[in-house]
């Protein structure tokens, strides 16, 4: 079954910390006793975790490669040479 | 600060990457020492430096102002190590306890989150990337519509939508069928 793009919208709300007052609490009250939108938000939520995962892999993959530059610049051995002396 | 030429089209993109460079420049010698004193590599440090620019830049991205922008990476790397250091006693001293045969939930639930990731990535990479841009770097819709080349703001809408439903598709197979996902 396909999630409402309503549902959605209140998840993507939800989980951003962007909702509040009595659409929190309708929603939470939602969550504990509604079976099918618990069993969506979890599937959601996984998906949010995933793509978190992801987004970090990306900056990671970013920083790696030029924290790898910097250690190889020929123009600033200076730098890499203080890097590596500190470890013998 | 030294001036550092390094390939442009290395560049962090994000809105910050200038600073985030310069800072990396600043901070990374002093966490590379203190790592060093403590007795870890330069591949330990290289990687949990970068944990701490990704929670800085989390951090960031809050609104958060942070006074001393060095001392705090400092701060935040200093403590992942530290971290890092004690989940390492921990591993050894029970390796050989009957508690580390049984995977306690928690590192059930990540091993299944990393096997569906490494899974995504392959079937559904333009999703994921798609996703995180709405839901992490936080651009604008007419921004991710134009990135991704759709028309218009509301093609990228449908997009995204259709993205969701397919990962979460996968996701829900792939879940009830963990034991035999590998």
């Amino acid at each position: 079954m396909m999630i409402s793009d309503k549902l959605l919208k209140k998840f993507e709300r939800y989980k951003s910390r962007r909702m509040g007052g009595i659409e929190l609490f309708k929603f939470e009250i939602n969550l504990l006793i509604d079976p099918e939108t618990r069993s969506f938000y979890k599937e959601f939520e996984m998906l949010w975790e995933i793509t978190e995962m992801h987004h970090r892999n990306e900056i990671i993959k970013k920083l790696d490669r030029f924290h790898h530059a910097l250690m190889n610049d020929p123009e600033n051995k200076l730098f890499s040479n203080q890097i590596r002396n500190l470890f013998p | 600060m030294e001036a550092i030429a390094i390939d442009p089209t290395i560049r962090i993109n994000t809105s910050t990457e200038l600073e985030i460079e310069a800072l990396y420049v600043q901070v990374f010698p002093n966490f590379a020492a203190h790592v060093a004193r403590h007795g870890g590599s330069l591949n330990d440090a290289r990687d949990l430096f970068h944990d701490a620019l990704i929670d800085y830049m989390e951090y960031c991205k809050n609104g958060k102002p942070v006074m001393n922008k060095p001392a705090y990476i400092m701060t935040i790397a200093k403590n992942i190590w530290t971290r890092q250091v004690k989940l390492n006693k921990r591993k050894v001293s029970s390796e050989n306890e009957l508690i580390n045969r049984f995977p306690l939930a928690e590192e059930s639930e990540d091993r299944m989150k990393l096997k569906l990731y490494n899974y995504l990535v392959l079937t559904g990479r333009k999703c994921l990337d798609l996703l995180s841009s709405f839901y992490f770097e936080e651009k604008k819709i007419k921004d991710i519509a134009h990135q991704y080349g759709f028309s218009d703001s509301h093609s990228a809408s449908v997009q995204k939508y259709k993205c969701v439903e397919k990962l979460r598709n996968v996701i829900k197979q792939k879940s009830l069928n963990y034991d035999d996902f590998g």
